[in-house]
Formats: structure tokens, sequence, C-alpha cells
């Protein structure tokens, strides 16, 4: 049987993102902040499990940030500051 | 049946990103032995085609034009015979997929695009990958929105644009293949599929197809697109927003009542609008309502300006409605009573003619944190 050739639609994929930092190897000491995007609910759940990590861990939770709009990247200044004040960082819900 | 997907070592079908300064593109080449990659198909059996795209993830389900050396070559042919087929014209997130014309043919191909329709689809992706439209957000997001391609001026005749009746309907093979383009582009290099780069809590139907052209010779004010600062006898929109929501006046014979309707459908809480007020409004009016419109010196500002005015519900409606919103300053000192606009400036109202005879008019509502972009054809 003669295969017949086609293109693939997909083609290659540049960069998707900065590469993430490393895992600390403990929580103990360490600053945790939450970085909120706004989305209704997302402060307490993050409020929530930045406590219990810090008592389980012994660990300092430092409250919330809130970034401009879930929809858009953190702004500059706001990571920026983070990345002096803090030395883990909860994030990423939705909805 | 045995499906085999290997790598191509075609030395003329190379990434050229090493120039490239598109926002998220490599700098450095990557490797070059790979791509495009090759399918072989033991038939072009259009099953065995639809089989393998559905194992993959790919495709939208309907019935496919197998991309085959040939078609693709007739593709880039037609439309982009003097430019670099390899050359990345954009990176499409969440993926980042390297958008070339040669892929982007590819993808009209499968799609069923006439051949010379390709220099609209590479405008239309240089459109989409404009910061300003959001696009990694617009994929991700658990809305339905999806991109609406508006085509204008000389390449609606030339390439066979329905700007008429049913312009948002089936019929026209170059609207609904360009619109079914748009999305292939999304799915297989963006990487917005359900459930993986497109989160989209129920979809919408034009996220299978979604494109319409202005119907100029039917409009009394001039192309949109030269009301946007363009030049270009030909130039693409896109704008990305919910499905179109129909207004319907056969009994009025002036601006205001016709205006009203539309408002109205404006003035609603559950779209993006609401909370966003930075968003825009795509408002399609029928020739038909236009030319009621226009016949009473009614400019396309006028309008804006009329919409942006009567689109509006009290400020302690919205303030009860939402935790989370994106407003101008200014709102913080609208009294409860006060009438607050569902967008926050006249230009946000944005005013083109399209379709056919009848009393129908629409609105395409925003996603929100999205603003429209217009650039001229170019292949």
């Amino acid at each position: 049987m003669t295969s017949h050739k086609i293109y693939a639609p997909d083609g290659r994929s540049g960069p998707t993102g900065t590469p993430l930092a490393g895992i600390p190897a403990a929580l103990a000491g360490l600053r945790i902040t939450a970085l909120d995007n706004g989305k209704p609910g997302a402060d307490a759940l993050l409020a929530h499990l930045g406590a219990q990590l810090a008592r389980r861990t012994g660990a300092v939770f430092a409250g919330l940030v809130r970034k401009g709009s879930a929809a858009t990247p953190c702004e500059e200044p706001l990571l920026d500051a983070l990345v002096d004040s803090a030395d883990v960082i909860l994030t990423g819900t939705a909805d | 049946m045995s499906l085999r997907h290997r790598a191509k070592d075609d030395a003329g079908a190379r990434m050229k990103v090493d120039e490239c300064d598109l926002p998220g593109a490599a700098r450095t080449a990557p490797e070059r032995s790979e791509w495009p990659a090759d399918l072989d198909l033991p038939n072009l059996n259009l099953e065995t085609l639809l089989d393998l795209f559905s194992e993959r993830g790919w495709g939208d389900g309907l019935p496919l034009v197998p991309p085959t050396v040939a078609r693709v070559d007739a593709m880039l042919a037609a439309g982009c015979a003097e430019q670099d087929p390899d050359e990345v014209v954009a990176a499409l997130p969440p993926r980042m997929g390297l958008a070339t014309r040669r892929l982007l043919a590819v993808n009209a191909v499968l799609a069923g695009c006439p051949p010379g329709l390709l220099p609209v689809l590479v405008s239309a992706v240089r459109a989409l990958a404009t910061p300003s439209i959001n696009l990694r957000g617009v994929n991700a997001t658990t809305h339905p929105v999806a991109p609406l391609v508006i085509v204008h001026g000389d390449a609606v005749d030339a390439f066979g644009f329905n700007a008429g009746l049913g312009t948002f309907g089936p019929g026209s093979r170059s609207n609904a293949t360009l619109g079914r383009a748009i999305r292939f582009v999304l799915i297989h290099l963006a990487g917005a599929r359900p459930g993986d780069g497109d989160a989209s809590t129920q979809g919408q139907p034009s996220k299978y197809a979604y494109c319409i052209a202005e119907n100029l010779p039917a409009s009394p004010w001039e192309s949109y697109s030269l009301s946007r600062g363009g030049t270009a006898p030909s130039a693409v929109t896109v704008h990305c927003g919910e499905n179109p929501h129909n207004f319907h006046d056969m009994e009025s014979d002036s601006p205001g009542p016709i205006l009203v309707k539309g408002a109205s459908v404006m003035a609603t809480l559950g779209s993006n609008n609401a909370p966003v007020s930075s968003a825009e409004f795509f408002i399609i009016l029928g020739p038909e309502h236009a030319a009621t419109i226009a016949a009473e010196g009614w400019t396309r500002r006028d309008v804006q300006t009329f919409l942006y005015e009567r689109a509006r519900l009290p400020a302690a409606v919205f303030q009860r409605s939402f935790d989370v919103t994106q407003y101008r300053p200014w709102h913080a000192y609208l009294s409860d009573g006060d009438l607050m606009p569902i967008t926050d400036h006249p230009d946000n109202m944005r005013v083109l003619v399209a379709g056919g005879a009848g009393k129908h008019s629409c609105v395409v509502p925003s996603w929100g944190m999205t603003q429209s972009v217009t650039l001229p054809i170019e292949p």
C-alpha cells in the first residue's frame, strides 16, 4: 500500500515561560506570601493555605498581595517587590 | 491501520527564528530537523484523516481537507509566493507555537480555504499576536470568547467574502474557512484545545468559525479600517468577544428608537463589559438600520456617543453585582442613583455595517481584558 505524506498542523513551540525557581528543602523560617489574582474566593483560599502551611512547617505567612487582574500578567513592580520580600509565593487559583 | 509519525529532514523546511524579535520567540535556533513534521497516511480516505486528528487532539471534529505537500505548496504559491514560507510571523500563547506562513498554509488547507486566502489568514494571525489582544488570556479563560475576524476593503470582493445577507452564517466558503482556519491555528499552534489551553466553561458556536466582512457599499460611512487610521486598501480586524446578540427594530424611522434597543442589549450585567469598563462593543448595523440612522445626518461618532449615553445602569446595580471590577478612577465618585455607562468611553463603541436586507443589527460584547486590532492585509 502506498502511503501519503501530509503535514502535521502544530509545528514547533517557542519558550513558554520563565523557568521555575528551585524548591526549598524545608520551609521552616521562610516567608510565604500569597499572590491573589482577584478571582472571587481566591483571597480566602490562599490565606487559609498560607496559614496552614506556616503552622505545619514553621514558615512565616506574610499575607496576601493582589495583582491588577486575573486576566493579565502580574505587574513588574509587584513582582519585584515579591522577589525581594518573599521566599515562597502561593498563587494559581481560578473561579 | 498503521499511522506513523516521523520527523522531516527537509532542509528547506527550517525554522527561521534566529533573528526573530517576536515576544516569546526563541533567540537562538532550536533543532532544525523536525519541522514541519510529516505524517504518513496509508490512504487519503477522509475518515482515516479524521481518525488520526481525533487521536491527536487536533481539528474541530468536522471533516478535514488533507494537507498534502502539493496542496500546501499551492496555498503558498497563490498567496505568499514572494515571501519566505518559513519566516516566523507570530508566536502564539499559551503554547507559544511559532506561526510560519507554511504552517498557516497547512491549517488553511485543513480548513478548506481557497488558495488565495492565505494573506488574510497571515494578517489575522499577526493581529491575534498583538499584545493588546491578550491572546494568552483569550485562550486560557473560562469565558466562551472567540476571535471575530472582520475583513475590510478590496479583499472582500477579491477573495469572495460575504458581507451581505447572512454574513455571520453559512454559505460563503471564504467566511467559513477563514474563520475555521483561525480556530485551527488557535488549537494547533497556540495550544488552545478544550480542557488543555482553552478552559472555556461552555464554549460557544463561534469557536468553530467567526468571520464576517464589512459591507462598505451599503454603509453610509467610511470604511471602519479607515476610521481607525488605516490607509491600506484591505484590512482585517480582530475583536475577541461573545457570539453576536441580535437587536430587532422594524418600526422606527429615526435613529433614536433603533439605537435605544441596541443600547438595551449592551446594558446588561452578564457580559464581561459590565465589570471591565475599558472593554469594547462591536455594533454591527444592518444596512437598513444604518441607512435610517444616517438619513438624519448621524455620523459614526454620533452613533458611538448616543450608545455611550444610553447604555447605562444605576451605579448601585453595578456595585451590588460585582466583587471585582476594572473601572476607571472616576467611577468611584458616582452616586448610587447615577447612571453609569456600560463602557468608559464612546470610542469603545465600535460601529460598522454588515449584512443584507432586513431590520436586524447586532452587538458583539467583549471578553473584557482585550482590545481589538486592525491591520492591513499583507502576505
